[in-house]
Order: C-alpha cells, then sequence, then structure tokens
C-alpha cells in the first residue's frame, strides 16, 4: 500500500477526491520554484523589434511564466497578454530554450507597408506635383531640354510649435528615368507656409523656407525609392508663428543643373515623409522559471 | 490553537512572515499538478499544411481547473512558447490560437488549436500541466 502525505483545508475530509479540497496531497506534484530573472530592452528612435535574454542554466526546457512590466503603472502582465504585449500599439514574445529565456517586443507599427518604429512617424503624401507639364498627378525632377522639379504635401503633420526631431527625410517611389546620363541634381525646400493647401493649384510658386538641401542623384532602373533629408526644412516650418500640430506642410524640389535628359519621376507610388523624434523607450521583463523540465 | 505545516527554505527563519520564504506553508495553498503529459514527457500533435488540429485533452474533473500549455511551434527549433497568440511569432511557423472558440478549457476538457502558416505538415510537441485548482 502506497503511503501518502495529504493535508487537507479546513472543514474539507480527508478522504476527498477533489484535489481544491487539499492544501497539499501527494498525488499532486506542485512546480518547483528555479528562480527569477528580470532583463529590460532599450528602443532607440527608428527601432521596431528589441530582443534580450537570461540565462537559466538547467541545460534542458524548463516550465516558466514571463511577464512584462508596464512603465506607466507599474503592472506585470504575462505575455503573450491577449492580443498585444507592451501596449495598444505592440506585442511582446517569450520562450525558453535548454539555456535561455527570450524575450522579444516589436512594436505595431500598423497595417502599412511602410513600418515605423519607436518615436517616428510616417506619412503618406496627400498631393504631388510636376512642373514640368503643372499637373497635381505625379512629382518630378531634373531636366529634359529644360530644368523641372515637383512639389510634395502631408497632412495631419502631430508635431507641436518648435518641437524637437532628430531627422526627416521623404521618401520616393521612382517609377520613370531619363534616358541621359549623370546625376538628377536637386534643390529641396520646404514650403514656408503654416497650413499649406492642397495643390489643385500650382505650388511651385510658393514661398519657400531659407532652409534647402542638395542632392545629386544617381538614378536607378525603375522602379526603385530614393530618399533626400527635409529636418532643416520642416524645423523651419514648425518653428513659424502660426504652426500648430496637424497642420499640413509642403516640399518644393528644383533642378539644380542636372543634364540633359536626366530626370526621374514618381507617379502611383508610395511617396512618404518620415520624422524621428528624439527619446526611448525601455521596456521591462521578469520571468520567474521552474525546475520542472517540459523537454 | 491552529496547526500549521510549514516548510522553510534554506536560510530563512520558520517564523517568518513572508510567503517568499516558504517551501510549503499550510496557511497558503499550493497549486498541485493532477495532470500533464504521461511519464513527463512532451507529446506531438500533427498539424496539416496551410491548416490546423484542434488538440483535446480530457480531464474529467468536473471544474474548470487552471491550466498551462508550452509548444515549440517551428519543429527542433529548441524554442518553446507559453500559451496562445492572436498572430504567428515572425520567426516561427505554427501558433496556438487564442480564439476562445478553439482554445478553452472547461469542466472536461481542456482543448487548444494549432494553425499551421507553412505549406508543409508541421509535427509540433506540447506539453501541458492541469492543476487541481479552480479558474473560475
Amino acid at each position: 500500500m502506497a503511503t501518502k502525505i495529504k493535508i487537507v483545508k479546513a472543514g474539507k475530509s480527508i478522504n476527498s477526491t477533489d484535489p481544491r479540497d487539499y492544501l497539499l496531497h501527494s498525488d499532486y506534484p506542485m512546480l518547483k520554484y528555479h528562480n527569477e530573472y528580470t532583463a529590460s530592452v532599450t528602443f532607440n528612435p527608428g527601432d521596431i523589434t528589441k530582443t534580450t535574454s537570461v540565462a537559466h542554466n538547467l541545460g534542458y526546457v524548463p516550465a516558466f511564466v514571463s511577464y512584462g512590466k508596464r512603465s506607466n503603472d507599474g503592472a506585470n502582465f504575462i505575455i503573450p497578454s491577449i492580443p498585444y504585449g507592451i501596449g495598444e500599439f505592440d506585442y511582446g514574445e517569450s520562450w525558453a530554450d535548454d539555456t535561455n529565456i527570450y524575450f522579444r517586443v516589436t512594436l505595431f507599427t500598423g497595417y502599412s507597408s511602410r513600418p515605423a518604429g519607436w518615436n517616428q512617424d510616417v506619412y503618406d503624401f496627400s498631393d504631388y506635383y510636376s512642373s514640368f507639364d503643372n499637373l497635381n498627378d505625379h512629382w518630378s525632377a531634373g531636366k529634359t531640354s529644360f530644368g523641372f522639379g515637383g512639389a510634395f504635401r502631408f497632412t495631419g503633420i502631430a508635431l507641436t510649435k518648435n518641437q524637437s526631431i532628430s531627422a526627416a527625410d521623404i521618401e520616393v517611389g521612382v517609377t520613370a528615368k531619363g534616358t541621359g546620363t549623370g546625376d538628377v541634381k536637386m534643390r529641396h525646400y520646404g514650403i514656408d507656409e503654416d497650413n499649406t493647401g492642397d495643390f489643385t493649384s500650382g505650388p511651385m510658386g510658393r514661398s519657400k523656407t531659407t532652409a534647402v538641401v542638395y542632392q545629386n542623384h544617381s538614378p536607378s532602373t525603375p522602379n526603385y525609392n530614393f530618399s533626400f533629408d527635409v529636418k532643416s526644412q520642416v524645423e523651419e516650418i514648425i518653428a513659424r508663428a502660426g504652426w500648430s500640430s496637424g497642420n499640413a506642410m509642403g516640399f518644393i524640389t528644383e533642378d539644380n543643373g542636372s543634364p540633359d535628359n536626366v530626370w526621374v519621376v514618381a507617379r502611383n507610388s508610395f511617396n512618404s515623409l518620415r520624422i524621428t523624434k528624439p527619446g526611448t523607450l525601455t521596456v521591462n521583463f521578469r520571468v520567474i522559471v521552474f525546475k520542472d523540465k517540459i523537454a | 490553537m491552529t496547526t500549521v505545516f510549514k516548510l522553510a527554505k534554506a536560510g530563512k527563519s520558520v517564523g517568518s512572515t513572508n510567503p517568499e520564504d516558504f517551501i510549503f506553508h499550510s496557511e497558503y495553498a499550493s497549486v498541485k499538478i493532477v495532470q500533464q503529459n504521461e511519464d513527463e514527457e512532451y507529446d506531438t500533435a500533427t498539424v496539416p499544411a496551410s491548416s490546423y488540429v484542434d488538440v483535446t485533452i480530457t480531464h474529467n474533473l468536473g471544474f474548470i481547473p487552471m491550466v498551462m500549455l508550452y509548444t515549440e511551434p517551428t519543429p527542433s527549433s529548441g524554442r518553446w512558447y507559453m500559451g496562445c497568440a492572436y498572430y504567428t511569432p515572425a520567426t516561427e511557423d505554427t501558433y496556438v490560437t487564442a480564439d476562445g472558440d478553439y482554445t478553452y478549457v472547461d469542466d472536461t476538457y481542456f482543448k487548444f488549436r494549432i494553425y499551421n502558416n507553412t505549406s508543409s505538415q508541421k509535427i509540433v510537441k506540447y506539453y501541458f500541466y492541469i492543476f487541481g485548482d479552480s479558474a473560475e
């Protein structure tokens, strides 16, 4: 006859067949605590995914329970939480192997095809314009027998007046190029207005920022993307007295001496403004590891 | 006088008032494992390509117990995840859905569904614990 050890809850029978009635019952093993570990990751602007690990030194895959720790209220929550982990915009994962417990956080970048990382916003263009034929159905820059340029407009820019930014650039989706050789030479300005209007009226004559960025770009075979820096132009626009968050901003590109038939066009493509702001995000983890082997 | 049964951790006082200092303390109910994989070895589920498999574990406890589940979503990867999700981790082949229609525990069964997002059959290892403590 097997010897058993039982400690029954107050008011319950020592002969009960309900495991809930026992504080301890030698027929029912318990998870055996091994250790508790903590770890953290820090997201810098633009980071999307961060992974870290802690060593449990057991030599096999143990049972474990991982937690993320919210930065706003210090609450611990089990990973994976449903549907996402660290906040409403991201998710966390945790897994074990025979040496480590791993944590990974991936920021939820939205359903856009072009993800943005921590403290980084990506805006799809709302308007574009080409001075080649004065039409608002594409963007262009370069020269055929004459130089021409283009403009982009982005709406709903979530920057307050004089807000600090660490980077800003525009990514252009090139869909065609000229047959000439050499670089497309460009001057990129901001439109020096508080809330620049749409491009149903041509934007090329609008006031330009004093901030300007010069770029020589060697065209590749379309389709491809290239980008240009607009940080100083954005800073000048959001420093305007009448700027407020949610306004629209625009950018004008002019030819700066491209060779004949060296040009690029963006039509029916993704064109975006990416703004990166300073500041980091630290995500903390905790894991309780048991000595119980699962694999 | 109430009799109390205590087992203190090495280096801790049996008179401690900190529950963390005890391996067992009869004033604090412990979570009891009433069922886990046979012989304490993981089981496997075969998940057809681009499809899913439902796994059913019968516990017959008559109440809804707490459960824990671990899976190795990519066979032979050595990476074991706890629980379920609404998404496939980017680097893994399969996942246990968090959809409550397919992954749940009742007073008789623990069921979970494994989705295979790859175009080849996967044999997924899993390990479960069913506890003799109510989740209700």
